[in-house]
């Protein structure tokens, strides 16, 4: 929970406020415009310090500085505007990241990737579920405040619980629960930043609401697009579920060390989160990977920042009119950034600066850690037999079968539409998804770590230990489709270690990075998390390990039948051998041979499997 | 032990001795990495077996041939002495000193090849024809 009072932040300097004319922008032409104080938060507005000040001299020269009229009067240098400012980091991204991500240029500028577009798009969305945004009378003219707090919840629950878990939209009540809890926890860091000053006291209630439905349609969206492919999950269970949950558990930690951590870090953590994978939904992005063209996602970070630059230039925007501009600034760094390894935890510093890295290094540490969890795509999720469907899949493949591979994504296809607990929405992403299964879908992987609920805990020196639990069912089987994630976790872990990311091993008890200001522990083996702490999914999962028909077609009957896993070994390994024979030899026909009887005795088995099945 | 521990445990224990762990993924270590695939797909039911019924001590390396040794003291396994005999003569498991453990590279060729007929196959297949229903199903979960 946080802990801070408007007085409190006060003292220790850490709340830098000016009044500013705030001209808000009416809201569907409703609102009245607002008069509002905007809190500063760059290091850049803070005063030199003199020789022997103390802190309280410094607050005092802020005061003074930041009369009203202050800065235009002392004729300071003019900064360049925020649009330009953050055009100017995205550009240096694109400059930075075009060579090795391929086409990223002519992602940035496609017309699909423009904020105007991506939001028609997603209102489109919210329509086909019944939904617009709506001026509350209750809420005109209002500021927003704790009373008028609960209209605003009552009325985007609505939103909520049409989006997610009804017939026009998705039937997902895990979800509806964990977006509900997030808007509700959303509101009340709203409530607590009014409270210590870093939001105006005269914020227009009805922006609130525009802002939160907002918040509510860009994640259903988001979730919705997510659910068409079989990336690692970006949808409502990475964004709310363990990125923002990671960074309330690390302003906790930070908390509990008497680091100063004010509502509006946790309020922008929020937003940043909502935002950060953005680019994935854009139509250019969502088409390359739809029809299976990977590496179009790469650089999506600067889509989403350029999402968010563009949004809050459009007339109507709600963002614009309740943040400041270094907020905003910090939102666009955070998104921009998301996926970086720079982790700088400062305990013990009050400024501007310290709050500022801590809030980013969270979001860092969160978005670089998910692949901890079960970072899985919609699918596995939302209809776990598909994991089976994938495994014979895999087979089929391996045979170069394409009827049989056919009629399993027909099985897939066929148990999706006859599954009632999903909505008509849910069943035509899944379907997609489905088709765009192929043999590679499934990759074998041994000795992957996945976890359940990784723990953060934070030293006084700002060093962080993040122990993670062995996931209690099938590490390998959790960790298959979240290949990019894994190179994206290892990637974090080889930039902390000084090492290469081929050299990175997953499976040590401890790794620590070279500045010492990372430690991830594993608890392995016994100590993994148990079958009591599985999730439903898991248990799924460990039905299907446990069905004898399963099992025999894995791995064998210990007769005659010696398993597909042994055999799908036995086979790829005479490929192999098969470059390093010459053509001639004797052993070249040998192994072509036992080749085909290898091929011809899985399909046997596959084919006596599927037929028990049916 | 619960069976999702006991699955980690077998493949952090196959993990350990270089002749079954995987290299790197790069095209060079393919052939090795097919390989040793095939070994772990061999030794896998065996380890499974010594783990599961505690028949070694936790710290033990569980090299290839202190795998076979294992597998074949046990009195479940006396009645494929034939087999026994095979696996001690062909890869001299009752030598003393360190064994080179090059050789089950070599042998995967002829592991792929001889299928149902390879001593290493046959004595996998036995072992996995024993495994209680639990240990079936750790042995699922590894290979799945």
């Amino acid at each position: 929970m946080l802990d801070g009072s408007a007085a409190a932040s006060m003292e220790t300097g850490a709340v830098i406020a000016k009044p500013v004319q705030q001209e808000a922008a009416p809201a569907k032409g409703s609102l009245e415009p607002a008069k509002a104080e905007k809190p500063i938060f760059t290091k850049a507005d803070l005063p030199k310090p003199k020789k022997g000040d103390t802190d309280k001299d410094m607050l005092k020269q802020i005061a003074n500085d930041n009369q009203p009229g202050q800065t235009e009067k002392s004729g300071a240098k003019e900064k360049p505007d925020l649009t330009s400012q953050l055009a100017e980091s995205e550009q240096d991204y694109v400059d930075q990241n075009k060579i090795k991500m391929t086409g990223l240029e002519d992602r940035y500028t496609d017309s699909g990737t423009k904020a105007d577009y991506l939001q028609k798009q997603i209102e489109v969305f919210a329509q086909n579920s019944g939904l617009q945004h709506q001026t509350i009378k209750n809420l005109e003219g209002q500021s927003y405040n704790q009373d008028n707090q609960k209209v605003i919840m009552e009325q985007v629950q609505t939103h909520i619980d049409r989006l997610f878990n009804s017939e026009q939209g998705r039937l997902n009540p895990e979800k509806q629960r964990m977006v509900t809890e997030q808007t509700r926890r959303y509101l009340e860091l709203i409530t607590q930043t009014q409270a210590e000053g870093d939001l105006p006291q005269n914020l227009d209630a009805q922006t609130v609401l525009r802002l939160v439905e907002d918040n509510v349609w860009t994640l259903a969206y988001q979730d919705r697009v997510a659910s068409e492919n079989l990336l690692g999950d970006h949808g409502i269970r990475h964004i709310v579920g363990y990125n923002i949950q990671v960074c309330e558990a690390i302003g906790d930690e930070l908390v509990r060390n008497g680091q100063q951590v004010k509502a509006i870090d946790r309020l922008i953590q929020h937003q940043t989160m909502i935002d950060h994978d953005i680019g994935y939904a854009t139509d250019t992005v969502r088409n390359a990977i739809n029809r299976g063209s990977f590496g179009e996602d790469r650089g999506h970070n600067v889509l989403s920042a350029k999402y968010i630059r563009e949004k809050i230039n459009l007339s109507d925007d709600s963002m614009k009119q309740v943040f400041s501009d270094e907020q905003l600034q910090i939102i666009h760094e955070g998104i921009l950034h998301h996926d970086s390894s720079e982790i700088d935890f400062r305990i013990g510093d009050m400024s501007n600066e310290a709050r500022q890295d801590n809030i980013l290094s969270a979001i860092h540490i969160a978005d670089n850690t998910h692949a901890f969890e079960d970072k899985l795509p919609e699918l596995l999720y939302t209809y776990p037999d598909s994991l089976r469907i994938m495994r014979l899949m895999k087979t089929a493949g391996e045979l170069g079968d394409s009827e049989i591979f056919s009629t399993l994504q027909g099985q897939l296809v066929e148990g999706i539409q006859a599954n009632s607990n999903l909505s008509k929405d849910d069943k035509e992403a899944l379907i997609h998804a489905s088709q765009s299964l192929n043999p590679e879908s499934y990759k074998f992987s041994v000795g992957r770590i996945c976890g359940n609920k990784p723990e953060f805990a934070l030293s006084n020196e700002g060093n962080v230990t993040i122990t993670v639990q062995e996931s209690s069912i099938h590490q390998e089987v959790v960790g298959l489709y979240g290949q990019s994630s894994y190179d994206q976790l290892k990637k974090f872990i080889a930039d902390l270690t000084g090492k290469e990311k081929k050299d990175v091993d997953l499976n040590q008890e401890h790794i620590t990075s070279s500045n010492g200001k990372l430690e991830i522990k594993t608890k392995t083996g016994e100590k993994r998390a148990g079958q009591q702490e599985s999730t439903d999914y898991q248990q799924r999962i460990s039905e299907l390990i446990s069905a004898r028909s399963f099992q025999d077609f894995i791995v064998g009957n210990g007769a005659e039948n010696i398993g597909d896993a042994r055999l799908s070994s036995l086979q790829l390994n005479l490929q192999q051998e098969l470059k390093n024979t010459p053509e001639v030899s004797e052993t070249h026909q040998q192994i072509i041979q036992r080749f085909e009887q290898i091929k011809a005795e899985r399909k046997t088995n596959l084919q006596k499997y599927l037929t028990e099945q049916h | 032990m619960p069976s999702t521990a006991l699955s980690q445990l077998v493949e952090n224990k196959i993990n350990q001795v270089s002749v079954f762990k995987a290299e790197p993924s790069t095209p060079e270590n393919q052939i090795t990495n097919s390989r040793k695939a095939v070994l772990r797909a061999v030794f896998n039911p065996m380890a499974t077996y010594i783990l599961g019924n505690g028949l070694v001590k936790e710290r033990k390396v569980l090299t290839p041939e202190k795998i076979l040794q294992t597998i074949i003291d046990q009195p479940v396994f006396k009645a494929n002495q034939e087999l026994v005999d095979t696996l001690v003569n062909r890869f001299g498991l009752n030598s003393e000193g360190q064994i080179e453990t090059k050789w089950l590279e070599e042998e995967a060729l002829k592991i792929s090849l001889e299928g149902n007929n390879h001593p290493l196959n046959k004595l996998a297949q036995e072992v996995t024809k024993q495994l209680p229903e639990d240990l079936r199903r750790v042995l699922t979960q590894i290979s799945f």
